[in-house]
């Protein structure tokens, strides 16, 4: 017996060694088509970009990059933005800092500025076993953290267990490669690809109605048609305020270690001369609960919080809307203009300058400029 | 419970573990609980049939060992055989009766509907469990005195729902045998398990993606996409049923119990005679043995050995579902073994050859051609209704070729690119060939057997390249064995 768990031992590590092999011929962004055609895109000429913005579908699709570089340049040219949009659906906020980290690594000169949107923390589903997308940039730093931030994000005690054993599955699933094969392969003969998903701007962005126009009749039709419908306008509102009455004022935060993470974060930006900027979307659901007492714990001067529905009313109002977590190309637009005044502010207040009176103007005469701007185009 | 699922992976070191740690004289007892344990996992109420057969063909097998009356113990063999294909009939079969025969009589009118979820297997061990009385009653077998083994043998889990089909006399004796760990055992059982979960995990749940395409939309394909659909469909088919039967037989292995081999390479055969004699195997030796040789057999008439050959396949294709799409999945197989049978007798000169130095080459176009002959029928057994099969049939000489979308388009959602995926099903198919052939010309030894046989370096090769193979390249989604609907 003892002769054969030896045996099965050594073949476990065997084929672990191979797996990791493998993993390593692959770059960091290969479970996960949509990241990887965008990283494909970067790394053509990656000293073209001196920003990143990293994180879930609300950066995706709500901030489009030349237009925010034109925002950002035309008020405070010596910054000189030029940025890539790498957000990417359904990413949460571990994930977004592993991207983050992996990207200025690859090219840690260049990058000046960057941008991280908060979503989902450690949310884990049976539903979400086996999916590469979900797993992929699990590793042996970032395995620990995971486990302890899910355990503290669980308010039962069966999922105090269950959740991070679901996490700590799928490591091993990633770490053997597990049902990821086909992925390998298909990385290697260069069509781990998704061409259209970059945007037309080949900058990243790609707003939902233009996906849409791919499939006329698929998912997101369907989602879209949801939202033409008055009353779930009036609910997202109503449940939006709701959300954040509830929790914008909560002090306590359980993610402890994520917050850590974020703190690691702040420092090693400055550490290399890199300015961050934290950022909440508008959210539906219970995540405000960990968000709002997460982003609270961070300097204002590294933050930029869009959870309050009446700051920010357009953003609610229907003709901006695409469904009920998303904006729809009109309201990027006026999304990305408010993100970059927001921005200029966060670095002036990073660098301890004074805000230049250029962008106390009213915020909807910079939408007007842009939109004009656009037209022309 | 799944071979080819988490819980079967947790399920199966446990089993063993407490196989082991249970001492002799209570293992019947584990080995019957953890049985009904993998069975509940599907639908726990429905334990309650093997429990009944269980039940009733315990009471018939000694109430015909305690009397020599020939009538009193045939009475008790008729009152197992009718209630196991009676419990059969109204599970498997009644509503198919009802609406597929009685209705298009117009004899009876708005005949009620049974909605009864089909008990996972009812095919395997109804026919094991009749096999154990047939066998009483002709006093091949003794009938078991003690409720528990009877209860095991009829239960055990590694063969419960999709087989081999044992015999009493064959297996309770092995299954009451003590057997201590073993290395040898342990070992040929766990390759075997590995083998079984590449051919099921690897290739068969793969190649569903393509035969899927085209089965499930058959009026949307044509031209040569239907014969590569269907070809894939015969491999998916076997690597799936034969990955099946590879996992049970390595399972009971790894407890030192054997069970018999139920696919010998069987598409390497050179004639549609040869392929039955290795294809699904205890089916097959059970249709001839308990309904072939008492209808006569061979010895008979040759007009009635043509109609006992014919409808033996018939009774195999119904068995496996009361639809009629299996029914000509019998009854064409019986055309080709009447066909066999008429030229054996008629024209057994007639064979193909290209001398005795080509006979490499002859072997070759045989094994094509009988593989491709096993196509024919296999596109009922995988299509819907009968319907669709003949459009399916229709469609490859009218319809314009979807080759290319088969190949290009076939992946859901554009997970993973379909191209890729065909060219990794192709290489798996490949290694699976090479290997089933290397098996099948020494002697159709099995894979454990070859492997344990080789040099220390060739076995590690083996256990890495497949324990990889198996890790990356199995298909993760949930997917049951074909055969479970059996």
């Amino acid at each position: 017996m003892k002769k054969l768990i030896l045996k099965f031992l050594l073949l476990l590590i065997i084929v672990l060694a191979i797996s990791q092999v493998a993993i390593n011929t692959m770059p960091f962004t290969w479970g996960n088509q949509r990241l990887n055609t965008k990283f494909n895109e970067y790394s053509k000429a990656p000293e073209q970009y001196n920003a990143v913005l990293v994180g879930a579908s609300t950066t995706y699709r709500h901030i489009n990059p030349s237009q925010f570089d034109s925002a950002v340049n035309a008020i405070r040219p010596d910054l000189n933005i030029k940025s890539f949009n790498f957000g990417i659906p359904a990413n949460r906020t571990p994930q977004s800092v592993y991207t983050l980290y992996e990207l200025m690594n690859f090219k840690k000169d260049n990058i000046k500025y960057v941008v991280l949107d908060l979503s989902e923390l450690t949310k884990m589903g049976v539903e979400n076993l086996h999916k590469k997308e979900m797993i992929f940039w699990y590793n042996w730093n970032n395995i620990d953290d995971i486990l302890e931030a899910s355990y503290e994000s669980e308010k039962s005690w069966g999922n105090k267990i269950g959740v991070p054993g679901l996490h700590l599955f799928s490591f091993f699933e990633k770490i053997y490669l597990i049902g990821m094969g086909s992925s390998f392969v298909e990385q290697h003969a260069g069509k781990n690809l998704q061409p259209l998903s970059i945007g037309t701007g080949k900058n990243g962005f790609y707003s939902l109605d233009q996906e849409m126009q791919e499939d006329p009749e698929g998912d997101l039709a369907q989602r879209y048609e949801v939202l033409r419908r008055q009353d779930t306008i009036d609910y997202r509102t109503k449940r939006c305020q709701e959300l954040w009455d509830k929790y914008h004022t909560a002090e306590k935060n359980p993610n402890k270690t994520i917050e850590d993470n974020l703190k690691e974060l702040i420092k090693y930006c400055e550490a290399n001369d890199i300015k961050i900027v934290f950022m909440l979307s508008q959210r539906l659901g219970d995540r405000y609960q960990y968000l709002l007492p997460l982003i609270n714990q961070i300097p204002e001067k590294y933050q930029i919080s869009f959870a309050n529905p009446s700051e920010y009313p357009m953003l609610n109002e229907r003709e901006n809307l695409f469904d009920l977590a998303h904006l729809n190309s009109g309201g990027a637009k006026i999304f990305t203009d408010i993100f970059a005044k927001e921005f200029i502010e966060r670095i002036n207040m990073q660098e301890g300058r004074q805000t230049p009176p250029a962008i106390t103007q009213d915020t909807n005469s910079i939408i007007q400029d842009t939109l004009s701007v656009d037209a022309a185009l | 419970m799944v071979f080819n699922s988490l819980h079967f992976l947790i399920f199966l070191p446990i089993a063993i573990a407490l196989y082991y740690a249970t001492p002799y004289k209570w293992r019947w007892l584990l080995l019957t609980t953890l049985s009904y344990y993998f069975y509940m996992c599907w639908k726990a109420e429905y334990a309650f049939l093997i429990a009944f057969s269980t039940t009733v063909d315990y009471v018939c097998g000694i109430q015909m060992s305690k009397t020599d009356d020939k009538r009193k113990r045939k009475k008790w063999m008729l009152i197992s055989i009718f209630m196991n294909l009676g419990q059969l009939f109204l599970f498997k079969y009644l509503n198919f009766f009802t609406f597929s025969i009685i209705e298009p009589l117009n004899i009876f009118h708005n005949l009620p509907e049974f909605k009864l979820l089909l008990p996972v297997g009812i095919s395997f061990y109804t026919f094991q469990s009749i096999s154990y009385t047939v066998d009483v009653y002709n006093g091949k077998a003794p009938a078991e005195k003690h409720f528990g083994y009877f209860a095991m043998f009829v239960s055990y889990w590694p063969q419960l729902v999709a087989g081999p089909i044992e015999r009493s006399w064959y297996m309770l004796p092995r299954l009451k045998t003590n057997h201590d760990f073993s290395y040898d055992n342990f070992r040929e059982g766990l390759i075997r398990v590995l083998w079984g979960l590449f051919k099921k995990a690897v290739i068969a749940d793969r190649l569903a993606i393509f035969v899927r395409a085209v089965y499930q939309n058959p009026d949307d394909n044509g031209g040569f996409a239907i014969i590569l659909a269907t070809w894939l469909f015969a491999i998916q088919v076997y690597c799936d049923f034969g990955g099946y039967c590879d996992i049970a037989i390595g399972c009971a292995k790894m407890m030192g119990h054997n069970l018999t081999d139920n696919f010998k390479t069987p598409y390497f055969s050179k004639s549609i005679t040869e392929f039955w004699q290795r294809w699904h195997i205890t089916l097959t030796s059970w249709v001839r043995d308990y309904l072939y040789i008492p209808m006569g057999g061979s010895r008979v008439p040759f007009g009635r050995l043509i109609f006992n050959t014919w409808f033996m396949l018939a009774v195999m294709g119904f068995w496996h579902g009361a639809n009629w799409t299996f029914i000509m999945f019998g009854v064409i197989h019986g055309f080709f073994l009447v066909v066999a049978r008429i030229r054996e007798k008629f024209y057994p000169n007639l064979k193909l050859s290209f001398g005795k130095n080509l006979q490499p080459v002859t072997n070759i176009i045989l094994m094509f051609w009988v593989f491709n002959l096993t196509c024919i029928p296999d596109i009922f057994f995988c299509s819907k209704d009968i319907g669709d099969a003949f459009t399916i049939i229709g469609n490859i000489f009218t319809h314009p070729d979807t080759t290319y979308n088969l190949i290009f388009n076939s992946a859901p959602n554009g997970a993973v690119t379909s191209s890729i995926e065909f060219v990794i099903s192709l290489f798996f198919i490949l290694i699976l060939f090479i290997i089933d052939y290397n098996l099948h010309i020494n002697n159709d030894i099995t894979i454990d057997q070859a492997i344990v046989k080789r040099p220390l370096v060739t076995r590690w090769a083996f256990y890495v390249a497949f324990t990889v193979f198996l890790a990356w390249f199995a298909v993760t989604s949930d997917s049951i064995f074909i055969y479970f609907q059996f």
